[in-house]
């Protein structure tokens, strides 16, 4: 079966669709996994085609975006990452649109105008004609926050909220406050009341993609003003280098994710403690790493059958100086009264807050609430997916091969060809969110009732 | 398009020092096709040549046979292009035009697909002529490159099992091959093999036995247990259908013209060989796991061919199980197939289902698109392709449903396959095993257990219509009984046991056939049990026969081996096998040259020492003599070379022949003749003498050797006094011709 065509084929050349289907056949075939990889390798993918491509229009150049993240997602159903980073560039790179647009539209009303020709600063004068109009996609974190908002982001170190790289205006207030997270982690009922589905229940996705045309002050008339926006689109063509500028920052963002989450370690993880994890995550390794710098602690692994995988956790952070101790899967019901605080890397974070994480956390989470420990997640901004899991989705738990668990001739007991016993071997468990307390990004922690407003800076909002 | 790539590869390896990993593509089923009657394209009779009138069956060759509603030939180019196979040269005997035109429209072909294919027309009817062909074409790069038998369904990193192999062969270059091999999970195959494995996993004893009769003992050669490695016994391994090969193994088919498969005539030939000095590993998936890298985190290493039905339907519910696992039908079909969506219970759904409120579908299941169910039917264990229609009230349990397959109301499919487009009408029941060709309708209340029916007449042609079976307005021949007809088994033996036929069919019940694990004493343990009390009584009425009378002249074959004294199946083989080839050179005339070739050849397979085929071949050849002495001189005259041929120019051996021909004469044929019959031997000495048998040298050596006075008892003592006048005359004078004179004595 031969790919189906894509309608925005020829924004592309062949040897850049040669290399999208390249991605989406490794996808296909498992052969690239990992959240971080997967989001790694789209955005390269996402940057070369931008600067390939040959567009008519700044629309069609997003269309294509959109119609490749499509193809690469149908590919990989279960690297949902692919949408997060799609969507995230197909939405950086409207802001960039926006600002220029706007810009231009700025510049010939007041040409039109008879007004001086001298160039207004560009950006405060965009910062508050879009605040007025399209307020998520250029929100200022310390401007628009409500007060109460504003200081439990505060309270939880949010260095900058602002989704997209290219904010240039740094809130000093809400960057360096970084007091008061135990107090955050001593309350987890805080973050269980709001249900972030009642946000949007009718639509499954938080949005479906940035809208494009940004509306504009109407200094000039709505005719002119069609006509002004479809010449710029047209020209939209000499913008590549500040799209691919953001998507870089994009790639930088992701690529630092280990050391911008690692660097807030400090302050969630104290002497003295004891932390759980399970499975094998780099971001909870660097997280623990870089907490080890500074602070003595315990890390109990589970060895996370039956893949295992935390015994290579075990064994990677006892060889950096880590008092390590691993324990079988069984014990951890019997250990948890010890442990002050469960660590986890997830695959994914979906829109309700809700955790794809490795097989074996959602006895751990609900283990760790009945024993009011406290669970924590760590994860880059690009897990955070706007998507929600649907009700029947059975195969986004990743089942894999049976030989894991039962292994060739174990189970071969009876020769009889009755029916075998049925093993299941699934990758993930889905965690839902009452179950998680704090979430820590690249950006800073969050409690799960204010997931929506992450997301929403991240991804803008579609509905609107 | 064939020749262009194929240029165009050549030209890059020439700049590349870094070979492409090439592949060879084993199409053809070797025979396995027979097994699927008439839903495949097949030889109709075991003489007829692939010549498109007289093929039978649908016209669709076995490798595009569907599995899982994707042809086996895609599963197989799947596997090895994600393994990351980049060329692959696809051997086709038969149905050429179909698999090109199929190639032409799979995802394969097209442009980005990072595999190069080149489909090969060939006449060739075993694997062996395959790799001749390919010495002669000399296609392949000259790096290690995989042999893979369509069918093959598998995760296994083959690259990096080639790469391993060729770091292998860089440190012990005598490897020539590695047979990649996985412990068998159910018994798929009419036969089972021993492999005796050391823990480096170096393969040094093969030994292949069908499951009936099976093999009781096995014999491990001594240079296998020397210098005190650990050996493994194992009875558990099957092949897969794939052999990573040096580039000696092509050269080595060609020498040696006999070799028709890897198993067991080239494993065997390499490993009994001395001359060749060739080694031989094994790759065995899923044990031999080394370092878990980070991308094969998530699949342990699965991999199985399909041959017959059987294994048709192991494999089918290992990939629905997810054994394969990413390649499930949910995660990644060959081709970019449509994806299946996957329900609790191993079932998987596709597209526009119509299933009734009431239909139950069960447990490792797979519906196509628009397939639709109709009330109170209930699915089990099958494979339902697309627009497949099933009525109300219907079981299917453990069947293959090709495309667009029609069921009535109230059927019960049971084991059993439909072709594309068969229609059963209501009532009907199938079951055990049958096989129902593409287009056949069966009418209303047909019973078919264990049956073929096919649109096309059956070739036995006198297969008489049995009224009753087939429903009113049924299209379609039925055909006979699937044993009756007589297979095309890949041994030549002379009576294939029917119960290796029975358990490598689809919804055959045997009681359990596995075998144990991985140890000499579980060959003890191999199970005879057979669904039937009369097989089994059958077999131990044999047994017993054999038993009474165990030195019957016409050595049946395999029932040799279940004699508990039989010095081991290997000599009697040899021995039923010597006596043949002799009885033919004898009664067709061969020359001595001839005959002498074939009992070296026969000696070499069966790794058997000169001085047991002296002790065959000499009395076999004084048997010959008819009277006596009267007939020796002609007989040895004519025959004596090939007992020269026996001994090698030593002297030794050629005094072993004089002590053998003298036990012969002093124990058999004195029996017969009673007397002690001083002429027919100084006959054979004489003979013996001129046919350069025996030189002046081993003739005295034999005289005055203390062994040539006990031979015999008393009669041969009478031998060897009696033959003293013969030993002096040629001692007087070796280069006279003394022969009258002796003769004249000899008449005194």
């Amino acid at each position: 079966m031969a790919p189906a065509l894509m309608q925005t084929e020829g924004v592309s050349k062949p040897n850049v669709h040669r290399r999208i289907e390249a991605l989406a056949t490794k996808l296909r075939r498992r052969q690239l996994i990992g959240s971080r990889q997967v989001a790694l390798e789209v955005v390269r993918l996402l940057r070369e085609i931008v600067s390939s491509a040959k567009f008519s229009s700044f629309k069609q150049l997003v269309e294509h975006l959109d119609e490749v993240g499509r193809v690469l997602q149908d590919a990989g159903p279960k690297e949902l990452v692919v949408t997060n980073m799609t969507r995230r560039i197909a939405m950086l790179i409207s802001e960039e649109y926006a600002t220029a647009l706007s810009n231009f539209l700025a510049d010939s009303a007041s040409s039109s105008g008879g007004a001086t020709p001298s160039s207004i600063p560009p950006t405060p004068a965009l910062g508050s004609n879009l605040d007025s109009t399209n307020s998520s996609f250029f929100t200022d974190a310390g401007r628009t926050r409500g007060g109460a908002l504003g200081s439990i982001f505060d309270l939880l170190g949010h260095k900058t909220t602002s989704a997209g790289a290219i904010s240039t205006t740094t809130d000093g207030a809400a960057s360096t406050s970084h007091l008061g997270t135990p107090s955050a982690l001593s309350s987890p009922s805080s973050s269980t009341p709001a249900s972030p589905q009642t946000h949007s229940p009718s639509s499954s996705t938080i949005l479906s993609r940035p809208n494009l045309p940004m509306r504009t002050p109407s200094l000039v008339s709505p005719h002119v003003q069609a006509l002004l926006e479809d010449e710029f689109s047209r020209k939209s063509f000499s913008l590549k280098p500040l799209f691919i500028e953001a998507i870089q920052e994009l790639m930088d963002e992701v690529e630092s994710t280990y050391r911008s989450v690692g660097e807030q370690s400090i302050d969630h993880i104290h002497s003295g403690e004891f932390i759980l994890t399970i499975g094998q995550s780099n971001t909870v390794e660097a997280f623990l790493k870089a907490a080890a710098r500074k602070r003595k602690f315990t890390v109990i692994v589970a060895e996370t059958a039956p893949s295992f995988s935390g015994r290579r956790t075990a064994a990677s952070l006892s060889a950096s100086g880590i008092t390590t101790i691993l324990i079988p899967d069984s014990n951890i019901f019997a250990l948890l009264p010890r442990v002050s605080k469960v660590l986890l890397g997830p695959h994914l974070v979906l829109a309700d807050g809700a955790l794809l994480s490795i097989a074996g956390s959602l006895p751990l989470t609900l283990a760790a609430n009945r024993m009011r420990v406290p669970v924590v997640i760590v994860g880059g901004m690009f897990k955070f997916s706007p998507l929600y899991l649907g009700e029947a989705d059975w195969g986004m738990r990743d089942l894999g091969s049976p030989e894991e668990v039962l292994g060739r001739g174990e189970g071969a007991a009876t020769g009889e060809e009755e029916e075998d016993t049925e093993v299941l071997n699934p990758y993930y468990d889905v965690v839902p969110a009452e179950l998680v307390d704090l979430y820590i990004t690249n950006l800073g922690g969050h409690p799960s009732s204010l997931l929506y407003r992450l997301l929403s800076e991240t991804y803008g909002t579609g509905s609107s | 398009m064939s020749s262009k790539a194929q240029g165009a590869a050549l030209a890059k390896e020439d700049t590349k020092t870094e070979h492409p990993l090439q592949a060879i593509l084993l199409a053809d089923a070797w025979g396995e096709e027979q097994r699927w009657g008439p839903l495949v394209r097949r030889k109709r009779t075991d003489d007829e040549e692939y010549e498109d009138k007289e093929v039978g069956g649908e016209q669709r060759p076995w490798c595009l046979l569907p599995l899982l509603d994707t042809p086996l030939l895609a599963w197989t180019l799947e596997c090895l292009e994600t393994t990351g196979v980049q060329q692959v040269f696809i051997f086709v005997r038969d149905g050429v035009e179909e698999v090109r035109a199929w190639l032409a429209t799979s995802a394969f072909s097209l442009p980005s697909s990072p595999i190069s294919i080149v489909l090969r027309p060939t006449k060739a009817s075993t694997p062996g002529d395959v790799l001749r062909e390919v010495d002669s074409l000399q296609i392949l790069a000259p790096a290690d490159y995989l042999v893979v038998q369509a069918g093959y369904v598998g995760n296994v990193d083959l690259a990096q099992k080639v790469k391993d192999f060729t770091e292998r062969r860089k440190k012990d270059p005598a490897m020539t091959m590695s047979c990649v091999v996985a412990p068998s999970e159910s018994r798929t195959t009419s036969t089972f093999a021993i492999h005796a494995v050391s823990t480096d996993a170096q393969l040094f004893h093969y030994e292949q036995s069908s499951l009936f009769p099976s093999l009781k003992q096995a014999r491990l050669p001594r240079e296998a247990i020397e210098g005190g490695k650990e050996i493994h016994v194992r009875a558990d391994l099957e092949s897969i259908g794939v052999a990573i090969c040096s580039v000696e193994v092509a050269p080595l088919f060609t020498e040696n013209f006999d070799y028709q498969f890897f198993y067991p005539d080239f494993v065997n030939g390499l490993l009994t060989s001395d001359l060749l000095g060739k080694t031989i590993c094994c790759t065995i998936i899923g044990e031999d796991e080394t370092t878990e890298t980070q991308a094969s985190r998530r699949s342990a290493s699965w991999a199985a061919v399909v041959g017959n039905t059987r294994s048709y339907d192991a494999i089918s519910k290992a990939i629905l199980s997810r054994k394969a696992y990413p390649l499930a039908p949910d995660e990644n079909m060959p081709e970019n197939g449509h994806r299946y969506e996957q329900r609790r219970g191993r079932v998987y759904y596709g597209k526009d289902l119509d299933l009734s409120r009431t239909c139950a579908i069960s447990s490792t299941s797979l519906l196509g698109s628009s397939v639709t169910i109709g009330a109170s039917s209930t699915i089990t264990r099958s494979v339902l392709s697309n627009s497949v229609t099933i009525g109300a009230n219907c079981r299917i349990i453990n069947s293959y449903l090709f495309a667009g397959a029609v069921v009535g109301d109230g059927c019960e499919i049971r084991d059993s396959v439909l072709g594309e487009g068969a229609r059963i009408e209501t009532g009907c029941v199938v079951e055990s095993g049958s096989l129902v060709a593409a287009g056949a309708v069966l009418g209303q209340g047909t019973k078919l257990v264990g049956r073929r029916v096919s649109l096309e007449e059956p070739v036995e042609g006198d297969a008489e219509e049995e009224e009753g079976i087939l429903g009113p307005n049924s299209t379609g021949y039925l055909w006979p009984a699937e044993t009756e007809v007589s297979e095309d088994s890949d041994d030549d033996e002379d009576a294939p046991d029917s119960r290796n036929y029975d358990v490598t069919r689809l919804g055959s019940h045997l009681a359990s056939l596995s075998l144990g694990n991985s140890s000499s004493s579980s060959l003890s343990t191999l199970s005879r049990a057979s669904s039937s009390s009369s097989l089994a009584s059958d077999m131990s009425d044999a047994e017993a026969t054999s038993l009474s009378n165990p030195t019957d002249a016409p050595v049946i074959q395999g029932l040799e081996s279940l004699m508990p004294d039989a010095p081991s199946t290997k000599q009697s083989d040899f021995l039923s096998e010597c006596r043949q080839s002799l009885d033919r050179s004898f009664a067709e005339g061969h020359t001595v040259d001839n005959a002498a070739i074939e009992l070296k050849t026969l000696r070499m397979a069966s790794n058997v020492p000169l001085g047991e085929v002296r002790q065959f071949v000499i009395p076999y050849i004084l048997e010959r003599c008819g009277e006596g002495a009267k007939d020796a001189s002609a007989v040895l005259d004519r025959w004596g070379g090939l007992v020269a041929n026996l001994t090698g120019d030593q002297e030794e051996a050629m005094e072993h022949c004089l002590l053998i021909a003298q036990r012969w004469i002093a124990e058999v044929w004195a029996k017969e003749s009673e007397q002690v019959d001083v002429r027919f031997f100084l006959r054979v000495l004489k003979g013996f003498y001129e046919t350069d048998v025996v030189t002046d040298e081993a003739a005295f050596g034999w005289y005055k050797s203390t062994e040539a006075r006990s031979v015999g008892g008393e009669k041969g003592r009478a031998l060897w006094a009696g033959s003293k006048p013969f030993l002096e005359a040629i001692a007087e004078d070796s280069d006279d011709e003394d022969d009258d004179e002796e003769d004249d004595e000899d008449s005194n």
